[in-house]
Formats: structure tokens, C-alpha cells, sequence
């Protein structure tokens, strides 16, 4: 003899549950943009050239903390390279990253329909923009700001890193206000240029040009044409490193100038700022004029 | 095969509350004066007043009035008729050149909660063809603002029949396991409305027969559905109520067999069996109860202009002329009869 048995309910469920607002969206967009630029929960050809540009990125903070531990007390403070140059040495690194965040970000998103799905969600346009964003500047922080801080917990452990915990949390600040500002600065840049293309190629080549071709303008109009030197504050390549070391106290390559005074840093800052403005109008101008198709 | 046409007599004089007698480009031919007589029934959940949207110099929907309560509607029309751009402007993603759309109301372009109250399911169904079906159901959650994102995206697969725990990519799914997907994001959110472009499109018909009653599940709990479809035949099994869209016009609303009903300048086209056809058109024409006839081998094809008089008269004339009345069957009261009528007199 079998039990007794009985179906209740084969027909459609009712969510009788919480519902949560506009944040939980952009969080899910946040989360779900970072996964699928570093191709996380995919194929693993898909990890390959975020993780390569990654380690690249940190090649020369490896390099001088090898050289660190090699030498250890025997590297005086001059042989070290200060802490904003790390943001420049890898910055075509950083470049080439954003080539391949930003369009894999924001361009697939219209191209295959999910713009669209977001937008009827209770997600409107400046939300899923600012989520985006922050998805954007959240993986860039990892080639920007991740060579520079292991650099400084490297010293920090070979005993080479700032006197006092007052010095080291002043260069943790300087190194972090340097890399929020870097990051959003990319950030805008990038995702402005991606926002002008329905095509991830061709959003790449825009971010590319847009940040190397305009600094070989400027390079040309300073050192060919002879041009005022203060205009390498619109530099996308150089601005950025120079804000880095004017927040570090320095003056960098890109504020230099033979026979004149250095770049005031308010020009610097200036130059970031106007860029950043910029780009980020193109993006919001963009996505105003955008029907989800 | 003999076709016999007679001079057509004068049309009928239009029934109250209609024009499509005399269609002008810029006047819907059915329906219009009765929107306040909607079939739906209960509240009005989707309306649209003097619609129009442009795209510069082309006008994809042009001055779209309805109101559509719970239950299931079609929206019909061919291509480029402003499905698309009309379902978009429902969803809120695009707002109209002129008048108002509301949803639950409200406009869904500019409040937040009413979309949360949407489920919108597009034809496009490229997506994220990396994720599997639970991903993607589960993004559709969480963006939906839904806690229990992870039990719902359960329950709404296994409502589609689809396993939550298939690690394929819905890249490598078939089409219709792609449209189930689409269908259970839709659902993920328990929404009010539902706007499902081309949803029955790929699957196979025991996928569809199932669809089919699970929207009129939706509908009878007070769900409404706003589907479009090319497909007449699963339109008219998945309700009665149309919209046509022809040319960004909406040429007609409601249910689709009063449609033909009010069709009064278009003769009904009857099929009658009968063991002497050649006899019974001769004397339908004799009469003038026809305006037209066509003689098969066992029947005879009758074009009328008042099928509920040719009702009443067909049987006693079978008899006075001692024929043999096999069957009686309308021929041109179904969906596609009434939506190539209404399409092609656009053109």
C-alpha cells in the first residue's frame, strides 16, 4: 500500500517578499560588470588578458621590492623611486586596461539588449551610469592603485617604508587621494570615449586615441611647434602622474620646464579636472539622447 | 469551379459607434469612440492617450488612444507598424514625441516603483549569453530589487522548466529554451504587467501549449499581458482582445470577432455544403441573397453582406428547393481574416 499523498500547487508562485530599492540594482550591475570584465565565472582564456595586463601593471613594483629584499638596508632612500612614479611607470599598462574595461563595460550592454532589460528594472539612466562607473573605477584601482600599495607594504615590511605610523598613514592618504583621482579620471575618459560606439573594437581604438593620440598633440605643440609648457597639463598620458607627485609635494616630469618656473599645481589639477569634465559630459550627453533600443 | 458576381448592392448604413465606412488616414477605423467600453474588465492597468512618437521626419506611432485592463492582449501589426516603439514607450524606456502613456497609472519612464511592477520580456534574445539560466534569472532579481533573489529565481525557472542548476551558458541554448529564460526574468519580479515581444516564437508546440495556459493563468490572476506576436493562429488561442497596429496607426481594438462584426463594408464569406450546389447559387443569386457565389463539386462559396439574415433564409430555401443542407461554416471570422483586412486597407 503507498502513502497518501497530495499536490497543493503546480501553478505560479506569487514573491509575496521584500523588496529592495535602487541601490541593490546598482550593486547587482556593479558587481555583475566587474565579474564580466575580469572574466570571472568564465572560461579561463577569458581571465587571461585581464590577469596578463594585471601582472604587468605590477612588474615594476615586484622589480624594486626584489631589489628591495636583495638589498635590503643597503638601498638608501635615493635608489628608491618615489611613491607617485609608480603611477607612472605603468600608465600605457593602465591605458591598455581601459580599452578593455570600459567598452566590455558599457558597449555590450546596448549591443545585446540589456541596456534595455536594466532601464525597466527600477534602474534609470544616471544609476546605472553611476554603477557602471564605479565598476569601472573599481577594476582600474587594481593596476592603478594596487602596484603603489604593494610597494609601500613592501617597504613597510623590509623595514624601508615611511618613519612613524603618522608618515606611513599620510603616504597610505596621498596614495590613495592619488589613485581616486587617477582612476576617475580614466574612468571618465574611457567610458566617454566607449560611450560614442555601439562596437567594442572600435570604442577601444576611441579610448586609445583619445588618451595617446591627444598626448602626442600636445607633445607636438609644446616640443615641435614651441607652445606654452603649462599646455602639458592637457596631456591625458602625463596630467595625471604630475597631479600624482604635486599631491606627494613634487613636481613631475610633465610641470617641468627648462629656464621657467614649474607648472603651478592649481593648472595641474585644472587640466585633470577639465578632461574629466569633458569625457564625462560626452557620457551623460550620450546616454540623455539614448533610446534603449 | 464557376464565380458569380452580381452588382454589389448599396453598403449598409454604419453601425452607431463605428467609422469604418468612411477611414480617413488620420482616424483609427474601429474602436475608437469605444474605448470607455473596453472589454477588459476591473481597473485600467496600461493607457495611452494621442500617442505619438516621432523620429525626426518619421512618425513611428501616430495618435495611439487605448486602455487595456487585465487578461491578455494582442498587439498585432506588421513589420514597422510601431509595435516595437509603442512597447517601449509602455516600459517607459522612451517617452512620446506627444500625449501620455501610463502604467499602473503612472509613467513609467520617470517612476521607479512602477517599473519594478513590469516584466518585460524583449525579442532580441542575445543577452548575456554567458551566464546560465540561474545568472541571468538571478541578475534580473536583484536588479528587481527582489531579497530572496536566489529561491525566486528557483521557482520561476521550474515555472519555465528549467533547471536552476544547468551550468550551460545560455549562449548554447536552443531558441526556445531562450525564450523560457526571457519568460522566467520576466516573471522574476512578480510583476503586474507583463510585455512579452514575440514570446512564443522557437518554441516547440508542447513548449507552447503550456506557455499559452500559463499566461492565461498570469491573466486570471489579475495579471495583465501585452503580447505581440506574428503568429495569428496562437494569437487567437491566447485571447480574444487585439490591438492593430498598421502604419504607426491603430487601426482597430477589441475583440477580434466583434471586429469582424462591425466590418460592414466587407461581405461575410460562408461556406455551405449541400448535395446540389450548382442549384442552391443559382437561386441565392436569383433572390439576391448573395453577392457573390463560387460552386465547388459539394458546395457552394457565398459572399453576404448580412450573415444573420442569410442565417435565418438559408434553411428554409434548402428545404423549398429540396436540397440537401450539409454544413454552414463561416470562413472569414477568424483572426488573420480580420487583421489582413485591417492591414491592408491601410495600405
Amino acid at each position: 500500500m503507498t502513502a497518501p499523498a497530495e499536490i497543493f500547487d503546480r501553478g505560479y508562485r506569487r514573491y509575496e517578499g521584500e523588496r529592495t530599492g535602487v541601490w541593490q540594482a546598482m550593486r547587482s550591475v556593479l558587481w555583475h560588470t566587474i565579474r564580466s570584465v575580469l572574466g570571472i565565472g568564465r572560461k579561463g582564456r577569458h581571465k587571461v588578458f585581464p590577469a596578463l595586463v594585471a601582472l604587468v601593471a605590477f612588474l615594476p613594483s615586484i622589480a624594486f621590492l626584489a631589489f628591495a629584499v636583495l638589498i635590503g638596508d643597503m638601498l638608501s632612500e635615493e635608489l628608491r623611486p618615489p611613491y607617485w612614479e609608480l603611477f607612472g611607470l605603468p600608465i600605457l599598462v593602465v591605458v591598455l586596461f581601459a580599452t578593455l574595461v570600459a567598452p566590455e563595460a558599457l558597449v555590450r550592454d546596448r549591443r545585446d539588449g540589456m541596456f534595455r532589460l536594466y532601464l525597466s528594472t527600477p534602474l534609470t539612466k544616471p544609476t546605472y551610469l553611476l554603477a557602471k562607473f564605479a565598476a569601472v573605477m573599481a577594476v582600474m584601482a587594481i593596476v592603478v592603485a594596487g602596484p603603489v600599495l604593494l610597494l609601500l607594504v613592501g617597504y613597510t615590511v623590509q623595514n624601508l617604508g615611511p618613519d612613524g605610523f603618522g608618515a606611513w598613514i599620510g603616504v597610505l592618504g596621498r596614495i590613495l587621494l592619488s589613485s581616486v583621482l587617477i582612476v576617475g579620471f580614466m574612468a571618465a575618459l574611457s567610458l566617454g570615449a566607449s560611450s560614442l560606439t555601439d562596437r567594442r573594437a572600435i570604442a577601444s581604438v576611441g579610448v586609445l586615441g583619445a588618451v595617446v593620440g591627444v598626448s602626442i598633440v600636445v607633445g607636438i605643440c609644446v616640443d615641435a611647434i614651441g607652445l606654452r609648457h603649462e599646455l602639458r597639463v592637457l596631456d591625458p598620458l602625463g596630467a595625471p602622474v604630475e597631479m600624482a607627485a604635486r599631491i606627494f609635494g613634487e613636481v613631475g616630469p610633465a610641470g617641468e620646464s627648462r629656464g621657467s618656473a614649474a607648472t603651478p599645481t592649481w593648472l595641474v589639477f585644472a587640466g585633470v579636472a577639465a578632461w574629466t569634465t569633458v569625457w564625462l559630459s560626452v557620457l551623460v550627453t550620450r546616454y540623455r539622447r539614448l533610446t534603449a533600443v | 469551379m464557376s464565380n458569380v458576381s452580381p452588382p454589389p448592392p448599396p453598403p449598409p448604413p454604419p453601425l452607431p459607434g463605428t467609422r469604418i465606412s468612411s477611414p480617413t488616414p488620420s482616424e483609427p477605423l474601429i474602436g475608437a469612440e469605444d474605448l470607455s467600453a473596453w472589454p477588459g474588465t476591473g481597473p485600467v492597468m496600461v493607457e495611452a492617450i494621442g500617442v505619438t512618437k516621432s523620429f525626426g521626419d518619421v512618425v513611428a506611432v501616430s495618435d495611439v488612444t487605448f486602455q487595456i485592463g487585465s487578461g491578455v492582449t494582442a498587439i498585432l501589426g506588421p513589420n514597422g507598424a510601431g509595435k516595437s516603439t509603442l512597447f517601449r514607450m509602455l516600459c517607459g524606456l522612451t517617452q512620446p514625441s506627444s500625449g501620455t502613456v501610463t502604467m499602473l497609472g503612472r509613467n513609467a519612464g520617470a517612476d521607479r516603483e512602477v517599473r519594478g511592477r513590469i516584466g518585460l520580456a524583449p525579442q532580441q534574445d542575445a543577452l548575456f549569453d554567458r551566464l546560465s539560466a540561474g545568472a541571468f534569472v538571478a541578475l534580473a532579481a536583484q536588479t528587481h530589487g527582489v531579497v530572496r533573489a536566489e529561491s525566486r529565481t528557483r521557482e520561476v525557472l521550474a515555472q519555465v522548466e528549467l533547471d536552476v542548476d544547468d551550468p550551460k551558458p545560455v549562449g548554447s541554448f536552443s531558441k526556445g529554451m531562450r525564450q523560457r529564460v526571457k519568460l522566467a526574468a520576466a516573471l522574476v519580479n512578480d510583476p503586474d504587467v507583463l510585455v512579452l515581444d514575440e514570446p512564443l516564437t522557437g518554441l516547440d508546440p508542447i513548449q507552447r501549449q503550456r506557455m499559452i495556459a500559463l499566461f492565461g493563468e498570469l491573466a486570471e490572476r489579475g495579471k495583465c499581458l501585452l503580447v505581440s506576436s506574428h503568429v495569428l493562429d496562437e494569437v487567437a488561442r491566447l485571447g480574444s482582445n487585439v490591438l492593430v497596429l498598421a502604419q504607426g496607426r491603430l487601426a482597430a481594438a477589441g475583440d477580434y470577432r466583434s471586429l469582424r462584426d462591425l466590418m460592414d463594408d466587407r461581405p461575410h464569406r460562408v461556406r455551405v455544403g449541400t448535395d446540389r450546389p450548382q442549384q442552391l447559387a443559382a437561386a441565392l443569386i436569383e433572390r439576391g441573397s448573395a453577392r457573390g457565389v463560387t460552386v465547388l463539386a459539394d458546395a457552394v462559396i457565398v459572399d453576404i453582406d448580412d450573415i444573420d439574415g442569410f442565417g435565418r433564409i438559408i434553411a428554409p430555401l434548402t428545404v423549398d428547393l429540396g436540397l440537401r443542407l450539409d454544413e454552414l461554416v463561416p470562413l472569414d471570422d477568424d483572426l488573420e481574416s480580420v487583421f489582413r483586412y485591417l492591414v491592408e486597407r491601410r495600405r
